[in-house]
């Protein structure tokens, strides 16, 4: 099975960046004219007129670009499905990139999921892959992401744990949704409370039966996860990525020119032999009480790349830094081929991989 | 060596042999219970401990990372050698099941009662092991078959972790020299290591404290207790690692062996030798 897009799908890539173009223009008339009349009615002066018929037209296209700060406010939507069918890519992508599709030699079209952000010209993108044997319904990482408010997280299930992958998706959903407080005392333990009661009753109706004695005994013990999450907000005139860390997915701020970035922080690893096997793992129980997490505030710039990371691909990553490299202007299923061809050659073990990627508007 | 992750690609093999033999009625050191009776609710424990390894969530059933057998042997009235499969599931490959199957088909789930800091707990126990005892002792029959499923496994998953063999026994061999056939059976092996094979001698009455883990065969007092470390694999470095937070001295070189062992000592060496959950994720 191939994922190349086929008929209306590949017409629809084509033409989507074209008709964006035309609703902006229309749209941008529009703001234009009635500001105009506006203008022309209360003010009797051409130059007041024109001023403001300027300013709405780059007020307009100014907005689009901008990642807002961290601030309450809906969830945006992220646009998932099966690999082949994500959104076009950004206008702000090097034209040079690859128009890349995932290679049906290597990859099981059954274990990845990936997610772009149809809005704005940010790029805003999350990779998930299943590890191998496995479908993506089993993948125990999950990912989640506000690229409006600039809040993404990512949480990496125990897999010796039970309903793992649940606990994970509720930890990442609960961060992107309400982030706790760095600085507020308590607030984390309510935050973790508030992920706890969210997560489904552990016991259903499976375990009733003669042969859910698993599942019964699973519950009881619970789940574990890793999870960090970053909030992009600013600082007086400055942007930060204020990230919360427990275990060991890592998160990077890439800065500099594509092409040429460099790491300017990672956390909560620098090196890849600092990986253990034991991290700091939150319980979904009351019961397993819990391990605070640590807070880094991380100056960035216009441009730089946020970046959110199971251990694996982190571990890979800080085993050789020019390996940041396949971050810079790829689209996402090329950066998911790189991924999965590094582990099919050993380099990367085989484990659940996930990803989150945010660059900041320039 | 021994560093392969248990997956569905890469599923791991564990097969137990289990000494059937009239003698096994005899009570289990350190307790009233008869060692049949110990020896299959061990093992029980065991399996269902390495099905909720595989349990991933109440949405699916436990996963087939583990493939398990669990070979009797004993004599029958004639004397001949009765080596047969304790568990029989439906989708059974042979003489090895899937944990996926063996979830969903125990003969029986026992309703119990266990003491916990927070009061009583009720739980269900599934079983799939019955007790039996009954003639002699035909170790190197049962070694001869744990050999043929392990080959037949190997060619299958050459990739995997090495089959781990645990033999429970409290007396020694009626059918010939089972060293010569423990180390045919050493000779198996995956890309991933040898095969590990590790012996368990059940003490029977008021015994001196078992040894555990031994890495000196001087450590141990007999002739037969010396045969049993020379039968016995060395303990990769996790499993060692597992048994000294058991409690146990297990120094580098520790083989997969007990001598004398009573109840604790049973449930410590199941629990160190099928440690492969670490490698599970």
């Amino acid at each position: 099975m191939t994922n190349q897009p086929t008929g209306a799908a590949a017409h629809q890539q084509a033409a989507a960046p074209a008709s964006d173009l035309a609703a902006k223009v229309v749209l941008s008339v529009i703001i234009a004219v009635v500001i105009a009349v506006v203008a022309a009615i209360s003010v009797d002066n051409i130059v007041v007129v024109l001023l403001a018929v300027a300013a709405g037209v780059i007020g307009f296209w100014a907005i689009d670009g901008i990642v807002a700060p961290s601030r309450v406010g809906d969830a945006g939507p992220m646009i998932s499905g099966p690999a082949g069918t994500q959104p076009p890519p950004s206008p702000t992508a090097p034209p040079t990139a690859p128009s890349a599709t995932l290679d049906p030699a290597i990859f099981d079209p059954e274990s990845i999921e990936i997610a772009s952000n149809p809005l704005g010209k940010s790029r805003v993108f999350a990779i998930r892959v299943a590890k191998h044997g496995n479908a993506i319904s089993e993948c125990e990482d999950a990912v989640a992401l506000d690229p409006r408010r600039g809040v993404l997280a990512v949480a990496d299930g125990a897999s010796s744990s039970f309903g793992a992958g649940e606990w994970a998706d509720t930890l990442a959903k609960q961060f992107v949704h309400s982030p706790p407080k760095p600085l507020s005392v308590g607030s984390f333990a309510t935050w973790l409370g508030s992920a706890r009661s969210a997560l489904p009753a552990p016991v259903n109706e499976a375990s009733d039966g003669p042969n859910g004695w698993w599942s019964e005994q699973g519950a009881r013990q619970g789940a574990f996860s890793t999870v960090i999450g970053a909030a992009i907000m600013t600082d007086g005139e400055a942007r930060v990525a204020t990230v919360m860390c427990l275990g060991d997915s890592c998160a990077f701020v890439l800065t500099g020119a594509p092409g040429e970035r460099t790491v300017r922080r990672s956390l909560p690893y620098e090196d890849a032999t600092q990986f253990g096997s034991h991290p700091s793992l939150l319980g979904s129980m009351v019961a397993q009480g819990h391990d605070e997490p640590t807070w880094t505030t991380i100056p960035t710039g216009p441009g730089d790349l946020l970046v959110l990371a199971s251990d694996a691909v982190s571990e890979w990553l800080l085993a050789d830094p020019k390996r940041f490299g396949v971050l810079d202007g790829h689209e996402p299923a090329a950066i998911a081929n790189r991924l999965v061809a590094e582990r099919s050659d050993g380099r990367i073990v085989n484990d659940d991989m996930t990803l989150a990627v945010l660059e900041l508007a320039s | 060596m021994y560093t392969q992750r248990v997956d569905r690609a890469t599923p791991s093999c564990l097969i137990f042999l289990v000494d059937q033999s009239a003698s096994m009625y005899d009570p289990m050191a350190g307790t009233d219970t008869p060692k049949s009776v110990v020896v299959a609710e061990q093992l029980n424990s065991t399996v269902m401990e390495l099905i909720q390894r595989c349990s991933k969530s109440h949405t699916e059933p436990p996963r087939p990372y583990f493939a398990v057998s669990v070979v009797g042997y004993r004599t029958n009235e004639h004397a001949q050698a009765v080596v047969e499969s304790c568990i029989d599931v439906p989708g059974q490959q042979g003489d090895l099941a899937w944990t996926t199957d063996l979830a969903q088909h125990p003969l029986r789930i026992e309703e119990r009662n266990r003491q916990t800091s927070d009061g009583p707990l009720s739980y269900r126990m599934p079983i799939w092991v019955e007790p039996l005892n009954e003639g002699g002792t035909p170790m190197c029959a049962a070694m001869d078959r744990a050999g043929r499923i392990a080959h037949s496994w190997i060619q299958t998953y050459p990739q995997s972790f090495p089959p781990i063999v645990i033999n429970l026994t409290d007396g020694e061999s009626t059918d010939g020299d089972a060293a010569v056939w423990a180390e045919r059976l050493k000779q198996l092996g995956s890309e991933d290591g040898p095969l590990l094979l590790f012996n368990i001698m059940l003490a029977t009455g008021n015994v001196l404290s078992p040894a555990m883990f031994p890495n000196d065969p001087n450590q141990v007092s007999d002739r037969f207790a010396r045969q049993l470390f020379t039968m016995s694999s060395e303990l990769p470095e996790f499993m060692r690692t597992a048994a000294v937070r058991q409690g146990y001295q297990a120094e580098p070189g520790a083989r997969g062996m007990s001598m004398n062992a009573d109840f604790r000592a049973v449930v410590s060496f199941l629990n160190v030798g099928t440690s492969v959950g670490h490698l599970l994720r």
